[in-house]
């Protein structure tokens, strides 16, 4: 694998009355060709400003952006152009030309740069509107359509010239549940159908659980914690992430305290990944160590399509330590909490 | 009867043409130049695609200077420059450059206007496709702004034909000058009377078809 895109100690800031007000300090990232990079943060993290220095809407005040390995900011207008082309980008709003219709809101990358004739673009557009499933809206205009439909017009319009890297700036976030869950579907088939790698922001970490492969929590600017999704949904090692998945498990921070108060002996965070999720490990264990146990919190999901099971255990009993091991031993991650 | 006959009628008609004529042809002009100029004034404006202040403010303060001189002094200011441009500051041919430079500044203020109003989120999708400027302003800025630009045609050539009448009192032809020779100097008042009806009809006529424009062109 190599990075198809690079921040190498990347700052910026805007000006606003006169004064600068830093958006995004020493940011260092690598996102690797094919997978699909999130990055999450509250609002006002700066993760619009990260997004948009990649396609240079925004310019970095120091250091560097690579795509390909070629610095975005040395670019002069036509190469900018360029790779502009080779970007696709969607948002949270759509922003699609209200005065085109689906198909020709689809064509419009082609249109601008030019490289295809007029039936090779009607064929590809008419590919792509099958593909996101829109056959009966071709030629609807965007205020006819609802707001899922507009985001799969925004997708396949993102699509039709190619490109090998997709920004995604909140786009979910206008839409209900449901169909945000299509939309996650829609964006991890084409990731794997068309190899293309995905880069994409959200203050939902539910939307990083569906769909990607590594994050990068963002909190006032900078990268607080990277790493792959399960290990920083997991094992969160930053406040902040912390709470990123607590609010995306519904968890209470002091409840759960207060919880664990109440709990009498020693207490543990048992981890299980992929198939040893439901193997039926704790009766078993408890039964030939002799441990007696209590379930504090307990949460069964899956992170992409690999499922987990995480739960905080009270245990008690003489052979506790054994307990442990033969957890350990059948993959099973053991933190002592207390 | 004799109230009818009395009518000039071979006049009103050869001054109703005039006036259309004048519309016509300063519209025309108006267009020509006051897309491009309301488009330079959008793009050049604070936050825009290419941003430069102290031309906006300038070419902006220009635009301002022409609003604010009333149509009547205009005319009289422009003579001379008329003469130069068209040979005479008479008749229609005189009357077309006052129009346009009177209708130009006013058209361009209502063209940056309804550009205005477009969702910066296009502008940057357009942009973040890899488009040029030119691109930006021909396949995006002006298709999406299109209902708006019709109704500023439609608010200018409506402002143009009290522009061409106002032209008729110093010569300017068309119905405002037939107002003026008959109704004023003459008393004819009948005739007066006619020249109102035949411009209010003109401007009913133009605002319903520039309505039904801007719905055709509305896709929103
Ligand atoms: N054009 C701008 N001018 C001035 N300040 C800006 C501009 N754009 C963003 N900022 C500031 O930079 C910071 C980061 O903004 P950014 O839009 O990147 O945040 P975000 O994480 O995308 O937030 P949200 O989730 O609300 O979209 C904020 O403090 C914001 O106020
Ligand atoms: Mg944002």
């Amino acid at each position: 694998m190599s990075a198809i895109l690079e921040f190498q100690k990347v700052s910026k800031s805007y000006r606003v009355a006169k004064r600068r007000v830093p958006a995004l300090c020493d940011i260092d990232l690598g996102v690797e060709a094919g997978e699909v990079f999130g990055i999450v943060g509250r609002s006002g993290a700066g993760k619009s400003t990260l997004l948009r220095l990649i396609n240079r809407l925004e310019r970095p005040d120091d250091g560097r952006i690579l795509v390909d390995g070629h610095d975005v900011s040395q670019l002069d207008d036509t190469a900018l152009r360029a790779l502009r082309q080779k970007i696709g980008m969607i948002f949270q709003h759509f922003n699609l030309l209200s005065s085109r219709t689906v198909a020709q809101n689809i064509a419009f990358p082609l249109r601008i740069s030019g490289e295809l004739g007029d039936d090779e673009i009607r064929e590809r557009v008419a590919a792509l509107i099958d593909r996101v499933g829109l056959k009966e809206h071709a030629r609807k205009y965007p205020a006819q359509l609802s707001g899922g439909q507009k985001q799969r017009v925004g997708i396949a319009r993102a699509l039709s010239t190619r490109p090998r890297l997709l920004l995604c700036d909140e786009a979910t976030s206008a839409l209900d549940p449901r169909t945000t869950q299509s939309m996650l579907h829609l964006l991890n088939e084409i990731n794997e159908e068309l190899k293309l790698t995905i880069v994409l922001i959200t203050h939902e970490m539910n939307v990083i659980r569906s769909l990607c492969d590594r994050v990068a929590v963002l909190d006032e600017g900078r990268v607080v914690e990277t790493g792959a999704v399960a290990d920083v949904f997991l094992h969160p090692r930053h406040s902040v992430s912390r709470r990123f998945v607590h609010e995306s498990e519904d968890v209470d921070e002091d409840l759960l305290n207060t919880a664990f108060d109440r709990v009498d002996g020693r207490l543990f965070r048992l981890t299980a990944r992929g198939d040893t999720t439901y193997e039926p490990l704790l009766s078993g264990v408890a039964r030939e160590c002799g441990v007696d146990f209590c379930i504090v919190s307990g949460h069964v999901a899956r992170i992409k399509n690999v499922p987990y099971s995480q739960i905080v255990l009270g245990m008690k009993g003489e052979r506790v330590e054994t307990a442990l091991e033969r957890f350990s031993s059948k993959g099973v991650t053991v933190e002592a909490l207390r | 009867m004799d109230f009818i006959a009395a009518i000039p009628w071979r006049e009103v008609g050869e001054a109703s043409l005039d006036t259309l004529l004048m519309l016509g042809v300063s519209m025309a002009f108006t267009l020509l130049l006051g897309l491009p100029l309301g488009v330079l004034l959008f793009l050049t404006g604070k936050r825009c695609l290419i941003e430069r202040v102290a031309f906006y403010n300038a070419l902006s303060f220009v635009v301002n200077v022409l609003r604010s001189v009333p149509f009547i002094i205009l005319l009289i200011v422009m003579m001379p420059l008329t003469e130069i441009l068209v040979g005479t500051s008479l008749g229609v041919p005189g009357s077309i450059p006052p129009l346009v430079v009177g209708a130009v500044p006013f058209f361009a203020r209502l063209v940056e206007t309804a550009l205005r109003e477009i969702d910066r989120g296009i502008i940057e999708a357009t942009q973040a496709m890899g488009a040029t400027t030119w691109q930006i302003v021909t396949r995006a800025l002006i298709p999406e702004a299109l209902p708006g630009i019709v109704a500023a045609v439609t608010v200018t050539a409506i402002a143009l034909v009290s522009y061409t009448a106002m032209s008729g009192i110093i010569g300017g032809g068309g119905l405002g000058d037939l107002a003026v020779r008959y109704g004023y100097h003459r008393n004819q008042s009948d005739v007066m009377a006619i020249t109102v009806v035949l411009l209010l009809v003109l401007v009913q006529a133009l605002q319903t078809f520039g309505d039904k424009l801007v719905l055709h062109f509305t896709r929103r």
